[in-house]
């Protein structure tokens, strides 16, 4: 099992996860809003390479929502149950908890349900926009038609109603495999070859090869029904950047969005290409950081130049004025709790 | 017992054939025997009708050449049911069980078909990478002088030359639509093979997956109107704290 590194805290149950908190509880919130696929370990992977742990150091209470696996009976969970359900039940609970607003951070296909709730919350009164204060996206898809995107390559003709009708929920072992299909080399017989130099790195460095072998094959089942509507909407229609996406009845448009938005990309993602994941400041009325990594996916949460690189940055873009929370926002968050 | 030129049979195995030729002057028979062979080697009723149609046309010829009236009778037959390409419809009791049976049916073929064309693909794919290492060793320095090469320094040089071949491969728009066809074939054989498996188990009274779907959808639409109720209730406070804050003093 993957073993937690930095501490944590169970602090409250919504529909389809845990919310837990790492930190200090009186520092500013930041939520983290993690893929329905694969688990949130990777982001506390190792004492020197957890992006939550950086955060924490950085001066942030920190919150994940963890999914818990789908069973049968969530087989027709949404992206609206989990984007106007989970995430704006978080929301709530912290905003109300610290009386500020809380940042969000979404990663890779999470980044989009926090893009969608950021842009949602701005029109829906019930989600109120004051309760967060900016939103930051990790390698997340915004515009998929892109040549070099395989995934919506892949996704294009695939009948996904049908998939999910004849599959109920999407196992997260058979999903793995298909990601591992696409870099089948480098991660079979380049890094089982690669064992050798490890074991004769320690025990810590197998330990580690172990936990990140058992994060990319153990990942949890996808709700049948929410997969379905991402691979249709966010690969097959290029809805998020097309504005044609409907959440809770709603179209989104990522012009909506009224805060400030981080958003952090790798040059050599396999999975998120680096033309799919940039030019979010293009959709965006609110101002938009942008901030390339060199190196891949997995680069992004656990490598050592973005630790070196990426977080201090974007702890420097959260601690800007404006972005931590000062007496007169403070208040009017305070206004926004209470329900 | 003589032949249309007068000539008698040779011997039995000769006679045998004369008599079965002259006793089905209108080819009922070998027709029968040709529909029979058709069926029995068709997958689908597409098929088989399309063999019958064959095997009529090949007796309609048969019947031309020895200037026999029927040849134009079956000929017409042929054609109408070569062109006939749509399942017949299903007739008598139980319908909608006999559809499900015939799409089955037809969908275990689509799923064979599809299967076969990805397989024959990754084997043109295992080829193409085979040929490029063997090339790609025959050029290589120390191989080609005969040195030989570390395990290790092998699958390196494999995964350098396969690779790039590979996501080629994988990017080619015929190899996305082969893998979609394939993924579609299994859904759709899966939804008919389940919704044939749910009719057996209700009939014996035993919950099947489309009862549990039910429930699960039911399970979500309740959870859903529990949200609509919980946001029109934060809604009402939102509204109410506006108006709170904008009679407040400042």
């Amino acid at each position: 099992m993957n073993t937690p590194i930095t501490p944590r805290q169970t602090v409250a149950q919504t529909d389809s996860a845990a919310l837990e908190r790492f930190g200090d509880p009186t520092h500013p919130p930041l939520l983290i809003v993690y893929s329905l696929v694969n688990q949130p370990s990777i982001l506390d992977f190792a004492p020197e390479r957890s992006m939550i742990a950086r955060l924490v150091e950085g001066g942030y209470c920190v919150y994940l929502l963890a999914w818990h696996p789908p069973g049968q009976a969530q087989r027709f969970v949404s992206l609206s149950d989990y984007i106007a359900g989970d995430i704006a039940d978080a929301v709530v609970t912290i905003s109300q908890a610290h009386e500020q607003p809380a940042h969000l951070l979404g990663v890779c296909q999470g980044g989009v349900l926090a893009l969608c709730y950021a842009a949602m919350a701005s029109r829906y009164p019930s989600l109120d926009r004051r309760n967060i204060r900016s939103v930051i996206t990790l390698a997340t898809p915004i515009n998929t038609a892109q040549a070099d995107d395989r995934l919506a390559g892949l996704a294009r003709d695939i009948d996904f109603e049908a998939l999910v009708s004849a599959s109920g929920n999407i196992s997260g072992e058979r999903l793995a495999a298909i990601f591992a299909s696409l870099k089948p080399f480098a991660l079979g017989p380049r890094r089982y070859a690669s064992l050798a130099s490890v074991t004769a790195r320690g025990p810590e460095a197998v330990s580690e090869f172990m936990r990140m072998e058992q994060w990319m094959y153990a990942g949890p089942d996808l709700a049948g029904k929410a997969f379905a509507e991402f691979a249709q909407e966010i690969y097959q229609n290029n809805a998020l950047a097309n504005g044609t996406l409907v959440v809770e009845g709603e179209r989104i448009a990522l012009s909506d969005i009224q805060v400030p938005t981080f958003s952090a990309y790798a040059t050599d993602d396999h999975l998120v290409p680096p033309a799919s994941a940039q030019g979010l400041s293009h959709y965006l009325s609110a101002s938009c950081t942008e901030w390339p990594v060199a190196g891949g996916h997995l680069g992004l949460f656990i490598s050592r130049r973005a630790h070196r690189e990426l977080y201090p940055a974007l702890l420097d873009w959260l601690n800007q004025p404006g972005r931590r929370c000062s007496a007169a926002t403070k208040g009017l968050a305070s206004h926004s709790q209470g329900d | 017992m003589a032949d249309e030129r007068g000539n008698a049979p040779q011997d039995w195995a000769e006679w045998l054939t004369w008599l079965n030729r002259n006793t089905d002057p209108l080819a009922i028979q070998r027709v029968l025997e040709q529909s029979a062979q058709a069926f029995e080697q068709s997958a689908t009723a597409q098929q088989a009708i399309a063999r019958i149609a064959e095997a009529m046309a090949a007796e309609a010829k048969c019947c031309h050449e020895q200037g026999h009236a029927l040849a134009e009778t079956l000929q017409t037959w042929a054609n109408s049911l070569a062109g006939h390409q749509t399942p017949p419809p299903p007739l008598g009791p139980f319908p909608h069980q006999q559809a499900l049976l015939n799409a089955l049916n037809q969908q275990s073929e689509a799923y064979q078909q599809a299967l076969v064309a990805h397989l024959e693909s990754v084997t043109t794919l295992a080829e193409r990478c085979t040929e490029a290492f063997g090339k790609a060793l025959q050029t290589d320095g120390d191989a080609a002088n005969g040195q030989t090469l570390e395990p290790e320094e092998l699958l390196e040089r494999w995964s350098a030359v396969a690779e790039p071949i590979y996501e080629d491969w994988l990017d080619q728009p015929d190899t996305q639509r082969r893998i979609a066809a394939l993924t579609n074939a299994w859904s759709a054989l899966v939804n008919s093979l389940s919704a044939l498996l749910d009719r057996y188990l209700e009939t014996l009274g035993l919950p099947s997956r489309r009862a549990i779907d039910d429930l699960a959808a039911e399970l979500q639409r309740q959870r859903r109107r529990q949200r609509e109720a919980i946001n029109a209730l934060r809604a009402e406070l939102a509204t109410l704290r506006e108006q709170q804050q904008s009679h407040e003093p400042s």
